[in-house]
């Protein structure tokens, strides 16, 4: 017999679905303005018209995910405070690099209207478009797809731990996956973004709550930490194992390459000026600091000073299902564990969608249309397009049906350091005009290779080195140094490639009638 | 008119970074020093209720002192680089309608 209150669980899905869908119906009905000019650039991109405040909560979407709510707490308390620490780190890179290097990625994507990340690699490059178009966006899909099991992972587990097992963990997999289909079909990247916007309010009011309700809860702040600090498994948790440089290759190697993660330079290529990306990334910022700061500390603080001198953490199938129990002891099925519930729904969709969408994109347009130069009527363009996208979220479905299969677990060792290969050639030939297609073709080529060759051959315990550094700290040196020694030996890119790339004709112009 | 002006914009973001932003460079040196005796320290100190940093646990208060940092070169740099973007459109714009 299924209680009530998991009855309200499953329907809090439908609710979230049924208050997004006026967003998702505007964007449908803009969308058809500019669909027949340029079915692609609209579909995946929304023909970079995109405002500050979309822009805000679409970039705030691209790194908050059921993470931060649930995973970034559980992994205080049940790995340690390093590790969360570690993704703090991360932020202090990001941030002040954030616009030195967005805006010179949504100058091109502007000019030459990019529908995906290896649109701009390529066209830099200037050669080897289908090799490297199929490299890169074999690799992107292939660490996309984990990324996004790895988000449903824990979305379905909480919502089975809130209902207390009542409804499956399979049950909550494919209900919200229906949901964020359904959303991505009425208005592709347009309804995702501005479905973004009521789902971004949904989870800050969720962390408000929470928030407040710990604060409260310990008369404070300065009282949590202390109640926390003090516990018995606290002595654990506080104890730091890694080495200094792994915290260092945290801060410089994975913070930097996060300013080339896929799914958010799509959501950068968007943004219809240079002041949605430079606000949209301020309050992006507000909405980290509140989302991946202080919620996970106060609520991992708040479970340490719970459950922390119990003689053993309570039994759970994933560990993320921690903070959602926690606030079901002290909340039980109430309003404000309905919020929370919400919220969690509402955090795990914005990444997820965005990601399905990047994922169908590589397919269908780096892959089918650029690469194998594939001629699609339009007629059955739009099949085609929902077809991959159904694959592309059935995959990621198969990834988070089996976590504990090595290949998955394996996998996820290997995606972020995939896409630190990926950043940084593509950042230094941003910034050198001396690097051309022959260094950035041998570098991403050495880099995925060593990465390979160090994660499953050479050094298959983490991290994957033996020199204690982040896990994807040799390949993207490698990956980088081979980029510039290769260019630097070869000749330099032809002076019209880069004025074509960049727009100088244009910009000249501009600055000459000034 | 908005077209066009949305076109000047984008022509006008500099491809070259600014003179101010190699200063992040800096800003990034510094930030491996702390981060580096941070964590030295954090494995000295390990778990000690008696050792604080900004009235909190140690751990606890470098956490914060990084939150403070991440919110602060945010509030700062954003009005730079917007000052600096709109002051070189302004000019531009002005000049052509000279």
């Amino acid at each position: 017999m299924v209680s009530t209150w998991s009855i309200l669980v499953v329907a809090a899905v439908a609710i979230f679905f049924l208050y997004t869908l006026p967003a998702a119906i505007l964007a449908r009905t803009r969308m058809r303005r500019y669909i027949e000019k340029a079915y692609h650039y609209e579909f995946y991109i929304a023909s970079g018209t995109l405002m500050w405040v979309t822009t805000a909560f679409a970039y705030m979407a691209a790194y908050m995910e059921a993470w931060e709510f649930v995973g970034m707490p559980a992994v205080f308390v049940s790995e340690g405070f390093e590790w969360w620490f570690m993704e703090m780190l991360f932020y202090l890179t990001w941030v002040p690099l954030w616009l030195l290097v967005s805006l010179r990625i949504w100058r091109p994507s502007k000019i030459h209207r990019y529908v995906t990340p290896t649109d701009i690699i390529v066209h830099r490059a200037g050669g080897y478009e289908a090799p490297l178009r199929i490299i890169l966006a074999i690799i992107i899909f292939y660490a996309t797809i984990l990324y996004i099991g790895m988000i449903y992972i824990p979305t379905a587990g909480v919502l089975t731990a809130v209902t207390g097992g009542e409804i499956s963990y399979h049950t909550f997999l494919i209900i919200v996956t229906i949901m964020i289909l359904a959303t991505i079909f009425i208005g592709g990247f347009r309804a995702v973004a501005y479905t973004d916007v009521i789902a971004g309010a949904t989870f800050l009011i969720a962390f408000g709550v929470m928030i407040y309700f710990v604060v409260v809860h310990y008369g404070g702040f300065g009282q949590l930490i202390d109640t926390a600090y003090n516990t018995e498994l606290a002595k654990k948790v506080f104890t730091i194992y890694n080495p200094p440089q792994y915290f260092l290759t945290m801060l410089l190697i994975y913070g930097s390459s996060w300013l080339f993660i896929p799914h958010l330079i799509t959501k950068i290529y968007a943004a219809k000026d240079y002041k949605s990306v430079v606000l949209g990334g301020l309050f992006s910022k507000i909405g980290f600091l509140i989302g991946a700061f202080l919620s996970p500390i106060m609520v991992a603080s708040a479970f340490l000073a719970q459950y922390g001198n119990l003689p053993e953490l309570p039994p759970a199938t994933v560990v993320e299902e921690y903070p959602a129990r926690l606030f079901f002891d002290w909340l039980g099925p109430s309003i404000l564990m309905y919020v929370i519930v919400l919220g969690l729904i509402a955090i795990s969709r914005t990444t997820v969608d965005a990601m399905i969408l990047l994922g169908a994109s590589l397919i269908e347009w780096d892959i089918l249309q650029r690469a194998l130069k594939l001629k699609i009527s339009p007629r059955a363009r739009g099949w085609i397009t929902r077809g991959i996208i159904l694959l592309t979220a059935t995959l990621a479905i198969l990834v988070a049906l089996d976590p504990e299969h090595p290949m998955v677990i394996i996998g996820f060792e290997f995606t972020f350091p995939a896409y630190a290969v990926i950043a940084f050639p593509t950042m230094i030939a941003l910034f050198i005009d001396r690097v051309n297609k022959y260094g950035l073709f041998w570098g991403y080529l050495t880099g995925f290779a060593s990465l390979i060759l160090f994660t499953y051959v050479i050094w298959p315990e983490a991290p994957h080195n033996p020199f204690g550094v982040w896990e994807g700290t040799l390949p993207s040196a490698i990956a980088s140094i081979i980029t510039l020694i290769v260019s630097y030996l070869t000749p330099p890119p032809p002076k019209e490639h880069l004025e074509e790339f960049w727009g100088i004709k244009k910009e000249l112009e501009i600055t000459q009638r000034a | 008119m908005s077209e066009e002006r949305e076109e000047l914009e984008v022509y006008l973001i500099p491809r070259k970074p600014w003179r101010f932003e190699y200063y992040i460079f800096i800003y990034l040196i510094a930030l491996a020093v702390m981060t580096y005796y941070f964590v030295n320290e954090m494995i000295e100190i390990g778990w000690n209720p008696e050792v604080r940093f900004l009235g909190l646990p140690y751990q606890m208060g470098i956490a914060l002192l990084v939150g403070i940092i991440w919110a602060l070169s945010a509030i700062i740099l954003t009005p730079i680089y917007l000052y600096v973007i709109s002051k070189r459109i302004r000019e531009v714009k002005r000049n052509i309608r000279r």
